[in-house]
């Protein structure tokens, strides 16, 4: 049963790495308005930002025969949008004469080059799995998780809340820890 | 710094004026332009708009995109059920295309491409059951094993879907739509409004179907006929050429129960036996000796594991087994 282990993200990958053009456009449908707003963010101009967003999709495309499937295809998308975007800003810097564009260019840059970026795009992918994890959990035990993790209630007032017994909370947010523990293995280690 | 400007100026409302002086207060100091380089990262992370793409986007992508690649679905077959409906799920939640939420938790739905017509199908693996919504609005459980082949929207003069094992259908009522039901055994169910369960696994020699209200009619291809079942009736037709039986006090619990979690033998012959249970548990058989086949098994269960079932059929019927990962070996005690 290794197969059982298959995870979302991995599928995604061996998809699009066999050529799905359907199942990259999924990819390019869910997430290209993320990676525009990012680009437009720090390109400013509008048609620039949206010419490296395609470049940005394409070049995934291009080389998908290339993709290791473990990868974490969002965390690449954006890794590849800041490098475009370096590119394109260190190009512009170049060419300015405004004392002030020159800060903010300068400001663009370094915070794009910064490793705090870098720890947000790392990020992306564990997002997106804390995400799906809520999204698996059954409800009678999301319920009780949600109230005690998010909301800080104790054991006894969600038991009151929900109308079952301490035991049956306690049980719940076992269950959902352990599915927790499961599928963030690879953060935890 | 105020806060306020430093918040219009990350996300583009600043007047000229203010971001002239967000921009000297960076340029004063090391310190403040590191504050406003790691500020502007964070607030775009923060603000990301998980949108659909634009239509515009979408069409310039696919001409870039050029023939390369494959229209043809990627088809993913895998054991375990649960990883594929999350990753489509994740994207398509995102798209907010269909509340497939509670719904896909056992159903895998992929999306094929035949003929520029896109499909649905919706698979559900041995082990587990689901619950499919039809595009309009009728409702089909699924059992183990079995998938429900649709497309994204019914064509206007009819409701066509073809079915690959055993599904509970409730058909929303419309008597100038009708749905038609095709098998993979040259047999098509016509529907107007109506429930009932239809088995038909490409693996077995016959198909049943069971109403439980409303009316359907069987169209068999193979010798032109069409037979208009009543409600309470079970009808098996076999593959092979032999008139249909016609129940007419059908047990409709026992053909039913599947969908409520009950796993039911009524003196059912042993062949039925291990095909019912490989689908539900998941698992293969093996029969060492032949003669076991002759049994017939009643039983009823629901939440008990393989193994409990297995006992209670060595205690009733003096059949050993056993497991191996996932196959059952049977053999006489």
């Amino acid at each position: 049963m290794l197969k059982m282990q298959t995870q979302p993200e991995e599928l995604l990958v061996l998809a699009i790495k066999a050529g799905d053009r359907k199942m990259f456009e999924i990819f390019f449908n869910s997430e290209y308005s993320n990676v525009k707003f990012f680009v437009c963010h720090y390109v400013k101009d509008y048609s620039s930002a949206e010419d490296i967003t395609q470049e940005t999709f394409l070049s995934i495309w291009k080389s998908r025969e290339m993709l290791d499937v473990n990868l974490n295809l969002r965390s690449y998308l954006f890794t590849i949008a800041r490098n475009k975007s370096l590119n394109y800003l260190r190009d512009v810097v170049s060419k300015v004469s405004d004392e002030l564009d020159k800060i903010e260019l300068q400001i663009s840059i370094n915070s794009l080059s910064g490793d705090y970026i870098i720890s947000r795009i790392d990020a992306l992918d564990m997002e997106q799995l804390i995400e799906q994890t809520f999204s698996i959990l059954p409800d009678k035990i999301r319920e009780p998780f949600i109230l005690s993790r998010k909301f800080g209630y104790t054991y006894e007032e969600i038991a009151q809340k929900l109308g079952v017994s301490v035991k049956v909370v306690e049980h719940s947010i076992s269950a959902a820890l352990k599915v927790f523990r499961k599928r963030m293995k690879r953060y935890i280690e | 710094m105020n806060k306020e400007i430093l918040n219009r100026y990350l996300n583009g409302s600043a007047t000229k004026a203010e971001r002239e002086s967000v921009l000297k207060w960076a340029a004063s100091s090391e310190a403040n332009r590191e504050e406003l380089e790691t500020l502007k990262a964070q607030w775009v992370f923060d603000h990301l708009p998980s949108s659909a793409a634009p239509e515009g986007a979408i069409v310039k992508m696919r001409k870039r995109l050029g023939r390369s690649g494959s229209n043809t679905r990627f088809i993913i077959r895998i054991a375990a059920v649960l990883f594929i409906p999350l990753a489509i799920f994740a994207f398509y939640q995102r798209l907010q295309l269909n509340e497939l939420k509670d719904k896909l938790s056992s159903v895998n739905r992929s999306i094929t491409n035949q003929a520029d017509k896109d499909s649905l199908i919706y698979t559900v693996h041995t082990g587990v059951k689901g619950l499919v919504d039809l595009p309009d609005g009728s409702k089909v459980w699924l059992n183990s094993g079995s998938s429900i082949k649709c497309p994204l929207m019914f064509a206007d003069n009819q409701r066509d879907v073809e079915l690959d094992g055993e599904g509970y259908f409730m058909v929303k009522g419309d008597p100038e739509w009708p749905m038609f039901i095709g098998t993979k055994r040259k047999i098509t169910i016509k529907v107007t409004g109506t429930e009932f369960n239809l088995t038909s696994y490409a693996n077995d020699t016959e198909l049943r179907l069971t109403l439980v209200r409303g009316n359907v009619a069987i169209l068999n291809e193979k010798d032109h006929s069409e037979i208009l079942v009543k409600p309470m009736e079970e009808i098996v037709i076999p593959d092979r050429m032999a008139p249909p039986k016609l129940r007419q006090q059908a047990d409709v619990h026992l053909n039913t129960a599947w969908k409520e979690g009950f796993l039911l033998f009524d003196n059912t012959p042993m062949d039925e036996v291990i095909k019912r249970m490989e689908r539900w548990y998941g698992v293969k058989f093996i029969v060492r000796d032949t003669s076991i086949l002759n049994n017939h098994f009643t039983g009823e269960f629901k939440s008990e594991s393989l193994s409990q079932v297995l006992d209670f059929l060595k205690k009733s019927s003096f059949i050993g087994y056993k497991i191996e990962e996932t196959t059952v070996t049977l053999s006489r005690l």
